[in-house]
């Protein structure tokens, strides 16, 4: 796998909308590390200088009063751009999470709803919420140390040499050796990590299995088996650790000490003693080496703490970049106007991937404007399939499909959205007024429009009781209503946008048992000279529509009337319907004792 | 402030033996050996003064220099060791043992928590308490308490050094260096501050993200969908504005500690050099002060980065408390065993924890032995309430419950459970094999037994046909399996069991018309001959039952037999008439 490219493209390509506030932190976090390497050099010098006598800088005479002023001056330079790289950083850190923010939901809008809702509200939450703020780690804090640490060391080793040649070839030595070390360090790391991430993630799947299981465990399970697997994964997590901390222990202790700054100023001093002896170094250059050699060694510190940083971050970054590169929802330019509500579906194929089997496959149907067709078989034959592909939540892999003669992929998506109305698939209410939650299906709406389709939904009974009526807020934060009366909301809802094509899922219409038959009555009232397909579940409700359409295995397998379908023999329909009166007459068998 | 000071590291040592558990001992040792190698590294440091002096007096004198320079070399050594052996704890894996312990204490207590409490967990958030929040806590708990002692011991040994040589540079050190302390609390505080209102801005920015995905079909529909959404736009901007506020106030604390060296250094420089004009300080000696009080920078700045660490570890490890800290459901003595299954419950009231109404309301009945007992009533009514009751579920705030005159208090949850089988609505199966998913409910079954379960609950025929049979592993086959298969699954698991009492919840509710007549008729094999209770929405299923429970509110409206019910007229002839009704509904008729 290439993962390692793809992360490195990943994370410097994320920030390019804030590629000049990165540059300039970094660019002045480099000046701060260069300030610093002087200051330490002047300071030196200056300790020289109380006794009297002068250095010359640039043509500049500079006595002890003069250099301590600039020394203080480059500290409060040091000082601000410290505190400015800080604040650029960040500043860019915090634009680039509103606008990938703004980018992807702006995004989410464009691509077709079934991969919303493939990836789950959660997981698309999780990565607009804490995905893009992992980043942060990395845009503002990585990026200015990154500078820092590179310069900082290159001008602590620039000013070694400067300052005497032979100490900074001590100095070197020693981090080369520190160097050399940890590369021992690293040496299987890469294989180790790879163990570790993998136990790491099996103790992740053990406790979800664990946690989700749990009323069964507790039912059926005296231990055995699923604290066995949770306990077997610690075990192999522990043991792919310790080995991991083991296999690294010793060479890790050695780099520590070496890169620590006592074996470089001890080098230093005892060579520098040396030199001092046969009196070719003075007193200043001694005292500003030993305040410089360490800056090489302590940069690599904060090298080790970044890369934990980027890990987290550059994972981030391509989940975010993952939703990004889903594609949109291809709109042709003829922006043409649907004038009947016919539906053909000519050849259809689709798969849900590229790797995926067919899950529809050459189909074939018409929907007359104003009838009803019921779409029926068994689960994972293609129904639900064929009813999300008329909203676009899909694109079909190949065939077309078309309402009033015209490709929805001709058609502006707010025009189709318009057109086609899939109840119960937007159950969700807003975190608004009743009033507003159904008024927004059509802002032209009247008070008037509302209560009507409110009590065509039989709900408006319900709203009047609460003690805020239509003014109640619903939502989350609002007021608690039951899954009926919210769905019933969301068909008053459905009724004033009034789309002249319902697509409706049965088993979600029913999934909450209670106030059944407000339920229906609000259904018929959408229903009304609307062309209905409906993905049905109680063969019963069907009994009487226009058209029903028989689905196995992606394939449309039978097509009529009831009555008609009845009469194939060893039929699909025929054994559906004979099962479906089986299951509706079933009571339990209960075989006990004697009351 | 002092104390504040001294209460948090008190307060981070404890957290740390806390978390170290019965490896705290060794912990504590390597904090010993972090002591004294930093002590040491203070020592060595230390040792420039009377070194540079030596080097830099007028006539030198060769031994004093070498003496000087060894005893630089010892305490270097001896640092060096000390931190080697402190890193005894983390390197060498201790703190893997650590890890290994905490989660173990998780996992006993997630088995031992009452199941009312589990269910206010999400799977996201225990998960990541199990497995991330102990690594955070943990891994980092020997680095940070290396770097907290250096931060602190090696700054105290060095002025105490100090003090030895010129009492006035010290002065000047313990003026300048202790003021790290007052910006990191400082520091601590303002980022606790801003956090809350951070997280508060955060908050409001996830109900409206949820907002906006949930509702993208119709915010699409209305055009209200990227820069147009004006509330989650708003609401994006918002986080950066609180984000932008916390900047200015929190940084400025942060930038002045690191360049708190810097102004330590040219202080001391500035005054010192008044002292050397006095002739009372030399100023080799202000040298070697420079040069020990920048090694200070270094350490610093670290630690600065590590303080974000320490909180992070704070509020992992007060999750896992929490977690911990969940006592069980007490058994109360003496224990006892059951052998008739009749389960009663005896003026039963009970409110889930955090609400304000009563879920059960004094409830009253009797199962009897052996016979079928269906509890019917409107979704929230307390149907299911019921059935987790008998499952122990959580204790009732009120009266008692019991299985065959025992009271469930007195039984372990073990026994208790040994008694009962439960077909739920969402089947769970375990990523295994068939075989160890059906076997689960009776270890000791032989291959055969587990065969004829299945085959009663009527899965043999489909497992057979699967490639690898009984051994076909559930992960590998996945979706293929549909919902009545696996339904059924769990059946054969339940008929292997043989539990004298059986809990059905809608077990048929998820179900297409297909899969229901199979599983029907494997319910039918489960329930013979036991103690049934079920739940069941469509009244039809349970006409037959000996007795029926109708719930509304949390109270036993109305009991009896079907026909008594039905010809008492009352709640449940209305929802058995209200389905009929329905029964006979079609979409193309008109009832509007």
């Amino acid at each position: 796998m290439n993962t390692k490219n793809t992360k490195k493209r990943g994370l410097w390509a994320i920030i390019t909308p804030v590629n000049n506030y990165i540059r300039w932190a970094m660019v002045i976090s480099a000046l701060s590390g260069i300030l610093s390497v002087v200051g330490f050099v002047l300071l030196a010098y200056v300790i020289g200088l109380i006794m009297g006598g002068s250095i010359h800088l640039f043509g500049f005479e500079l006595g002890f009063k003069e250099a301590l002023i600039l020394l203080a001056l480059i500290t409060i330079l040091s000082f601000l751009t410290k505190f400015y790289s800080f604040v650029i950083s960040h500043l860019g850190a915090f634009k680039l999470e509103q606008i990938l923010r703004t980018d992807i939901t702006t995004h989410l809008a464009q691509i077709p709803l079934g991969h919303i809702i493939t990836l789950g509200t959660g997981a698309i939450k999780k990565v607009l919420l804490d995905d893009v703020k992992n980043l942060h780690a990395f845009v503002a804090d990585t990026t200015p140390m990154m500078a820092k640490a590179i310069v900082a060391p290159l001008a602590s080793m620039v000013a070694l040499f400067v300052i005497d040649y032979r100490l900074g070839l001590v100095a070197i030595a020693i981090l080369l050796v520190g160097a050399v070390l940890m590369k021992f360090v690293m040496k299987d790391s890469v294989m180790h990590r790879q163990n570790y991430e993998q136990s790491q993630s099996e103790i992740n799947k053990a406790v979800i299995e664990f946690v989700q299981a749990m009323p069964v465990v507790r039912t059926f399970d005296d231990g055995t088996t699923s604290f066995k697997r949770y306990n077997d994964a610690l075990a192999k997590y522990r043991t792919n650790l310790k080995t991991w901390f083991g296999s690294t222990s010793t060479s890790a202790r050695i780099a520590m000490t070496i890169l620590s700054p006592m074996p470089t100023l001890l080098a230093v001093t005892i060579t520098g003693l040396f030199f001092l002896m046969n009196g070719t170094l003075e007193f200043a250059p001694f005292i500003a080496a030993l305040l410089v050699s360490t800056g090489m060694a302590d940069a690599l510190m904060p090298l080790m703490w970044m890369s934990n940083f980027v890990k987290k971050s550059s994972a981030a970054a391509i989940r975010i970049q993952e939703i990004m590169d889903i594609p949109v929802l291809h709109n042709s330019k003829a922006h043409k106007k649907i004038k009947a509500t016919d539906i053909v579906f000519e050849n259809v194929d689709f798969k849900y991937n590229e790797k995926d089997n067919y899950a529809l496959k050459n189909i074939n149907f018409e929907v007359k404007a104003n009838t009803v067709t019921a779409l029926v078989g068994p689960s994972g034959a293609g129904k639900s399939t064929v009813a999300k592909l008329i909203p676009r939540f899909w694109d079909v892999t190949k065939g077309s499909i078309k309402i009033g003669g015209v490709n929805i992929k001709d058609v502006d998506s707010q025009v189709l959205m318009d057109t086609v109305s899939f109840v119960f698939q937007d159950t969700f209410l807003f975190n608004d007024t009743l009033a507003n939650n159904i008024k927004m299906a059509n802002p032209t709406a009247t008070d008037e429009d509302m209560i009507e389709a409110c009590k065509a939904a039989q709900i408006h009974d319900f709203i009047l009781s609460l003690p805020n009526g239509y003014e109640t807020i619903a939502g989350d934060r609002g007021t608690n209503l039951s899954g009926g009366q919210k769905q019933r909301i969301t068909i008053a809802r459905a009724i004033l946008r009034n789309a002249p094509i319902v697509v409706l899922d049965e088993a979600t219409a029913f999934a909450d048992p209670e106030n059944e038959e407000e339920i229906i009555k609000a259904l018929a009232n959408l229903m009304k000279n609307k062309t209905v397909i409906v993905i049905a579940h109680r063969l019963s409700t069907i009994k009487d529509v226009d058209q029903i359409i028989v689905f196995d295995q992606g394939e449309v397998k039978e097509k009529g009337k009831h009555q008609e379908l009845l009469a194939i023999q060893g039929g699909i329909y025929a054994k559906l319907w004979s099962n479906y009166e089986k299951a509706q007459n079933w009571d339990i068998h209960h075989i006990g004792g004697a009351l | 402030m002092k104390k504040n000071q001294f209460a948090s590291l008190l307060t981070i040592y404890k957290l740390s033996v806390e978390l170290a558990g019965e490896y705290g001992s060794g912990f504590k040792k390597s904090l010993v050996y972090f002591t004294l190698a930093f002590v040491a590294q203070g020592l060595a440091f230390g040792m420039f003064y009377p070194l540079l002096l030596a080097m830099f007096a007028d006539n030198p004198v060769i031994s004093d220099i070498i003496l000087y320079l060894g005893l630089m070399v010892f305490f270097s050594i001896l640092s060096f060791w000390a931190k080697w052996r402190g890193h005894d704890f983390d390197y060498d894996g201790k703190i893997v043992d650590v890890t290994h312990e905490l989660r173990t204490k998780l996992g006993t207590a997630l088995r031992e928590m009452p199941l009312e409490k589990l269910s206010t967990y999400k799977t996201g958030e225990l998960n990541s308490t199990f497995s991330s929040n102990v690594d955070e806590s943990v891994l980092h708990l020997g680095m940070v308490a290396s770097m907290f002692l250096q931060i602190v011991i090696v700054p105290i040994t060095i002025i105490v050094v100090t003090f030895f040589v010129d009492w006035r540079l010290a002065l000047i050190m313990l003026a300048m260096l202790p003021l790290a302390l007052p910006l990191y609390s400082w520091k601590r505080r303002e980022s606790h501050e801003d956090k809350s209102e951070y997280n508060q801005a955060n908050g409001v920015l996830e109900s409206d993200f949820v907002e906006y995905i949930q509702g993208l079909p119709v915010l699409k529909a209305v055009n209200k969908v990227g820069v147009n959404a004006q509330k989650l736009q708003d609401s994006i901007a918002y986080v950066k504005e609180v984000q932008k506020q916390g900047l200015y106030k929190g940084q400025v604390p942060f930038v002045l500690m690191g360049v708190l060296i810097e102004i330590t250094l040219l202080a001391i420089v500035f005054i010192g050099a008044f002292f050397v004009l006095d002739n009372t300080l030399s100023f080799i000696t202000l040298a070697a002060a420079v040069i020990v009080i920048s090694r200070l920078a270094e350490p610093l700045s670290i630690f600065l980065g590590v303080v974000s660490v320490f909180d992070l570890m704070d509020s992992a490890f007060k999750r896992i408390k929490s977690i911990l800290a969940i006592e069980p459901l007490k058994i109360h003595k003496p224990l006892k065993t059951i052998k008739t299954y009749d389960i009663a419950f005896d003026n039963v009231s009970f409110a889930y924890q955090n609400q304000p109404t009563h879920a059960l309301q004094n409830v009253n009945f009797i199962m009897a032995n052996k016979t079928m007992t269906a509890i019917v009533g409107h979704s929230g009514c307390g149907k299911t309430t019921i059935t987790k009751m008998i499952m122990r579920y959580a204790d009732p705030q009120n009266g008692t419950i019991k299985i065959g005159g025992v009271n469930i208090q007195n039984m372990t949850p073990e026994s208790l459970m040994k008694n009962i089988s439960v077909v739920f609505q969402d089947v769970y199966l375990f990523d295994d094999t068939i075989i160890n998913n059906i076997r689960m409910a009776n270890p000791n079954a032989t291959d055969k037994e587990v065969e004829d379960a299945a085959n009663s609950a009527y899965c043999h025929e489909f497992i057979t046909r699967l490639p690898n049979g009984y051994n076909t592993k559930i992960g590998d086959i996945g979706g293929s399996l549909s919902g009545g298969e696996r339904q059924r699954i769990s059946i054969a698991r339940a008929i292997l069991k043989n539990a004298p009492i059986v809990i059905l919840d809608e077990p048929t509710a998820a179900l297409d018309t297909e899969s229901e007549v199979a599983v029907q008729r494997a319910i039918d094999k489960l329930v013979e001959n036991k103690t049934v209770v079920v739940i069941a929405h469509r009244l039809s299923t349970i006409a037959g039952a000996d007795t029926i429970l109708v719930v509304d509110n949390g109270q036993i409206v109305e009991s009896g037999t079907h026909d008594e019910l039905v010809t008492k007229n009352g709640r449940y002839y209305g929802m058995w008439s209200a389905q009929q009704r329905i029964k006979d509904w079609n979409v193309k008729s008109d009832i509007g």
